[in-house]
């Protein structure tokens, strides 16, 4: 395994709150894909080779690829490919993918904020590899795939007999930044752009945000009565009281 | 328009075959023409053979291989019924094989994947499909045509007990296929997973 390509993902940050200011800017790395990204610099690391990052995003900013180059993958490709299904990026991301021979395909499971995980699935069936999925780490022993994946009720050591998508179900739970050192070397990597036109969002899929009023009001310095109103006129707004 | 129910794990997991089981004969009652087929391993399966009986289901299938570890095995299985019983909806639950099993069905078959489904409510022709995001902070919803569907549901969204007053014995049938033997990887070795609460028990005994 020596040529890995990691497929990764931009996602709102899960600890921030929903403003339409925040959900149209903040991002972070898909955690599930860094993790991937740390699981393909390990196994380089010990028999050499190079990492290549393939980075879709629904943003024209490469911010999210610089950090990922920063973190050590060795080249990009950057994909704007906005409003697009799992079918459809699935086809987008094999249609490159088809173009280098690569060892192995390294992704996380699903994305932080939506559980779909369908991806890696979608991703097998057009290249027609096999998929490995719930892994937790993987390791190169002697030239010998070795990985850890999640059961209900275990956690299975499997070998790896053949070239396929390690889709990992472990996650880094901070973010990582790139060291000074790495940032200098971002410019001397190799990026590849890919630009696909814009395309509307599907009517048929709308999303209804919980907490986007309900964490805007801080309330400093209220009395008890008021406070205890407060909440009782909110549980009335929202039929949990009559 | 056919509906098979795959009913996956041990007989710890029965509430919830119920739960889905429910589903499955509550759209039948909606929908015209419709057959129920469940899928289940052969051992948990004639266990509770009995207790099918009382739910209005066309028929049963006992699933001879019941390795979970290779979805492509029991893939060629489901495949079997899904060509012979044309249908067009699979139902499961979302334990950790069965996040594997539904996407991996609905790519081969190129259908629409609907995961982890909260509630659903019959449009005209359509369906509405509610699902978590960004942990439970937001809500999914998502129309789809009723037909071409992998859908996996989430646990306690569907109380109504569809059961019959009459109950009706029910076709079974044996399900046994050759599948690949070519396997991508192999298992070296299987830990249990140790969980904090079993832990705790162990100390209050001790």
């Amino acid at each position: 395994m020596k040529k890995i390509l990691v497929v990764m993902r931009e996602t709102f940050p899960t600890n921030d709150i929903f403003t339409e200011k925040n959900l149209k800017e903040k991002r972070i790395l898909n955690p599930y894909d860094e993790y991937a990204l740390f699981q393909g610099k390990k196994v380089i690391g010990k028999v050499g080779g190079e990492v290549t990052c393939i980075f879709l995003s629904e943003r024209k900013s490469k911010y999210g690829l610089r950090t990922a180059l920063g973190l050590g993958a060795d080249n990009g490709i950057f994909i704007y490919c906005p409003n697009r299904s799992e079918k459809e990026l699935g086809i987008i991301l094999a249609k490159e993918i088809k173009k280098e021979n690569y060892d192995s395909i390294f992704i996380g499971i699903r994305d932080v904020n939506d559980d779909r995980e369908e991806l890696p699935y979608i991703l097998g069936t057009e290249l027609g590899i096999p998929v490995y999925s719930h892994l937790l780490l993987i390791d190169n022993k002697n030239n010998i795939i070795i990985a850890k994946r999640e059961k209900e009720e275990t956690i299975d050591t499997i070998k790896i007999h053949k070239k396929g998508i390690f889709a990992f179900s472990q996650n880094v739970y901070e973010p990582q930044y790139p060291t000074i050192e790495s940032i200098m070397t971002i410019n001397q990597k190799n990026i590849k752009d890919i630009f696909y036109e814009e395309k509307e969002k599907t009517e048929d899929i709308k999303i209804k945000y919980q907490d986007v009023h309900r964490k805007q009001e801080i309330y400093k310095k209220i009395t008890l009565e008021k406070g205890s109103e407060k909440i009782i006129s909110y549980m009335k707004e929202w039929k949990i009281i009559n | 328009m056919n509906i098979l129910v795959y009913l996956h794990g041990s007989i710890k997991q029965k509430e919830k075959f119920y739960e889905l089981i429910n589903v499955a004969c509550g759209w039948k009652k909606i929908l015209k023409e419709c057959k129920i087929f469940i899928a289940i391993p052969k051992k948990t399966g004639k266990i509770i053979e009995k207790e099918f009986e009382a739910w209005n289901i066309d028929k049963l299938f006992f699933l001879e291989n019941e390795d979970d570890n290779f979805p492509e095995k029991l893939f060629c299985e489901l495949i079997k019924i899904v060509e012979r019983e044309k249908i067009e909806i699979i139902f499961m639950g979302n334990l950790l094989f069965e996040r594997e099993l539904a996407p991996f069905i609905s790519s081969k078959l190129d259908w629409e994947f609907i995961p982890n489904v909260i509630g659903f409510e019959m449009l005209k022709n359509k369906i509405l499909w509610r699902r978590f995001l960004y942990g439970t902070r937001a809500v999914e919803e998502r129309v789809t045509q009723i037909k071409n569907l992998v859908i996996t549901f989430s646990p306690n969204i569907y109380k109504k007990d569809e059961r019959e007053k009459k109950e009706k014995k029910v076709d079974f049938e044996l399900l046994k296929i050759e599948s690949p033997k070519e396997q991508s990887y192999e298992i070296v070795l299987s830990e249990k997973k140790i969980f904090p609460n079993i832990l705790l028990k162990r100390q209050e005994l001790s």
